[in-house]
């Protein structure tokens, strides 16, 4: 009887542990990861973050078949086994938009991709810089972006366009076997838009505007992408470096929207923003800089229907990460499913190229691109709401030469 | 005897229901490949959470997105259509260069235009100067720090090389912006009117007693410059 009873007892102990652990696949070689099914949670429900111990919708994600209630999750077995982090690519500040010097840098991508097995499907995103447009008299108004200093000068759509188509057909050129490539046309969320207004209703008019001639361009390039047969290896999408202390809320919000209303929001655009000032524990009140709240920070990086969220990873501590975190955590307890990030940004080779990156209070924001990514996959993971065994890229950014 | 081969049981149970359970495990790692058809699963993945949502904007978002990636899926089949055939020579499709005086060469000198941000800092950029200086070619920004209320800053980043950093003005009397420069010093102003000087050599900003002497100060070391990525296609 006993040794019956231990029996069963052993077995429902197997089933549990199997259960808790399945979803996380540890590879010790290949960096091949699972998808876990994104879960989603009532918005009633006020889960705990972090939870040691708690009875939970389904610790593996929502199963199609319909909502499964009561798994019993045990924390301790549920040990986190982290994979290994995607091979990085190389993200660009871009200063020299010659299609020329971008097929080259398109073509050095490949190449490296060529050379690693496991860099099969990245990511590159091409930074123009801050929207911005410009107004001759008697001319139409000419939208486009204001390129990074020390480059520093108005670029227009068409020029932007250009460059990418250039650097897609450097990679196309040069890629080898089955690699894929995801390029985002990017730009942030800085500035007047050439308003010369600080006024946020006027700002507000141009972002609109701006958000609307960026997803018209980034549709182009795709289409463009498609009917010159190198979609299938390369897809176009748009990409914003969204942060809160570069404009109000309204400002960022115009310019979402309209770009998610152009073409039905076909396009998506990868929020490579930061959340700077954003909590790490849940906090409803909170209000950040420039008046953002943790809504508006969700609808520009997940609840526009265009929007996917590639966070900024930058400092050492890890800090980016878990305010990353809650924020998923909000979208899960508040409009009843999880963030979905694409991946992790970091900025290394930036910061080694400016002779580091220290904050103010002494701390680095110098993450190595695998430090970043797996900082996000653990602060993802340690939350069953927030959990995502599937984290896809990982990209650092550096300074183009010029 | 006996007895102890019987505590055995559990453990073939225990066992036997690990495998079970590692099947489906196997099994999702076993499909189709990483790639092959990635936004067709994320859109199937997607579109099983939907019934679950019931906040009425999370699910306009993941329709939305679920639209985005079928019509992906729609765009890889019309380049399949074509069946485009990547050229042999790699650099076979590249565009012609441009002209310099078209790209993005830049004056040398005081450099106007809006705010800017420098992005990965907290450096809102007012305006900039590039040039020569203590034998360095290199550029720096005037402006304000963002998170520090009212602090002034210049950040010199050298030409080809780590070389430079971020000097705080030293009083935080509002952004800084270039007005002048002679002889690698420039000359700045904030936003009390006051003027500053900063000595770009020595990478330092001037007491009013230094900004008289005309004693050079000791000037900073110069940093291996980044060795050129090579051109992959020659310039025709």
């Amino acid at each position: 009887m006993l040794i019956m009873r231990t029996s069963i007892l052993l077995l429902l102990t197997a089933v549990i542990l199997g259960l808790a652990i399945a979803p996380v696949p540890a590879h010790a070689e290949a960096p091949v990861q699972t998808e876990t099914p994104i879960q989603t949670e009532s918005p009633s429900a006020t889960p705990s973050p972090g939870a040691s111990a708690t009875l939970e919708t389904a610790p593996t994600g929502l199963a199609a078949g319909g909502p499964a209630r009561f798994t019993l999750y045990i924390p301790a077995a549920s040990s986190l086994v982290i994979p290994p982090a995607p091979p990085a690519s190389t993200t660009y500040y871009v200063l020299n938009t010659d299609p020329a010097a971008l097929y080259q840098l398109g073509c050095q991508q490949a190449q490296a991709d060529a050379a690693r097995p496991e860099a099969d499907d990245m990511l590159v995103i091409l930074d123009f810089g801050q929207g911005y447009s410009e107004k001759e008299e008697g001319k139409e108004r000419v939208w486009g972006t204001w390129l990074f200093s020390p480059a520093w000068r108005f670029i227009s759509m068409d020029t932007i366009a250009a460059a990418a188509r250039g650097y897609i057909q450097g990679y196309w050129a040069c890629a080898k076997g089955g690699d894929r490539l995801t390029l985002g046309i990017g730009t942030n969320n800085y500035g007047g838009y050439g308003s010369d207004s600080k006024d946020p209703e006027v700002r507000e008019a141009f972002a609109s505007e701006h958000g609307r001639r960026w997803a018209q361009m980034v549709a182009s390039v795709a289409s463009w992408n498609a009917s010159s047969g190198y979609a299938t290896r390369v897809t176009v999408v748009g990409a914003n470096d969204i942060e809160l202390s570069w404009n109000p809320p309204n400002v960022t919000r115009a310019w979402v929207a309209s770009y998610t209303a152009v073409n039905g929001s076909r396009i998506p655009y990868y929020n490579f923003g930061a959340c700077e000032g954003c909590p790490t524990v849940p906090y409803p009140t909170w209000k950040g800089v420039n008046g953002w709240t943790q809504e508006d920070v969700w609808y520009a990086a997940w609840g526009a229907a265009a929007a996917w969220p590639l966070p900024e990873i930058y400092l050492n501590t890890g800090i980016h990460a878990r305010q990353w975190q809650q924020m998923s955590w909000y979208s899960a307890t508040r409009h009843g499913l999880r963030m979905d990030f694409v991946g992790a940004m970091t900025q290394q080779v930036a910061c080694q190229q400016r002779g580091g990156c220290t904050f103010s209070n002494g701390q680095r924001m110098d993450n190595p691109p695998d430090v970043g990514w797996r900082q996000l996959y653990e602060a993802l993971f340690k939350d069953p709401l927030t959990r995502q065994t599937k984290l896809r890229w990982s990209t650092d950014i550096r300074w183009m030469n010029r | 005897m006996p007895r102890r081969k019987r505590f055995w049981i559990p453990l073939v149970f225990a066992a036997l229901a690990l495998a079970a359970l590692a099947v489906p495990v196997l099994a999702q790692q076993a499909g189709p490949g990483r790639l092959e058809g990635w936004a067709a699963r994320k859109a199937a993945e997607l579109e099983a959470a939907l019934p679950q949502v019931r906040d009425r904007a999370m699910a306009d978002s993941l329709e939305g997105k679920v639209a985005a990636l079928r019509y992906q899926e729609s765009l890889e089949a019309t380049a399949a259509a074509v069946g485009a055939v990547p050229p042999e020579d790699p650099c076979a499709l590249m565009p012609t260069p441009l002209p310099a005086a078209k790209a993005d060469a830049r004056p040398d000198g005081i450099l106007e235009g809006p705010l800017a941000v420098m992005p990965g800092t907290s450096v809102e950029v007012h305006n900039q100067w590039t040039g020569q200086a203590g034998g360095i070619r290199l550029t720096a920004f005037a402006g304000l720090r963002l998170d520090l209320p009212g602090q002034g800053v210049v950040v010199v980043w050298e030409d080809n090389s780590a070389g430079g950093g971020e000097y705080l003005a030293p009083q935080a009397t509002g952004a800084l912006k270039i007005v002048a420069e002679r002889q690698g010093r420039l000359e700045l102003v904030d936003e009390q009117g006051s003027i500053l000087f900063f000595d770009l050599p020595a990478r330092q900003f001037l007491t009013p007693a230094e900004a008289q002497a005309k004693s050079a100060l000791p000037t900073v070391i110069p940093q291996p410059t980044f060795t050129p990525a090579p051109q992959l296609c020659p310039v025709r």
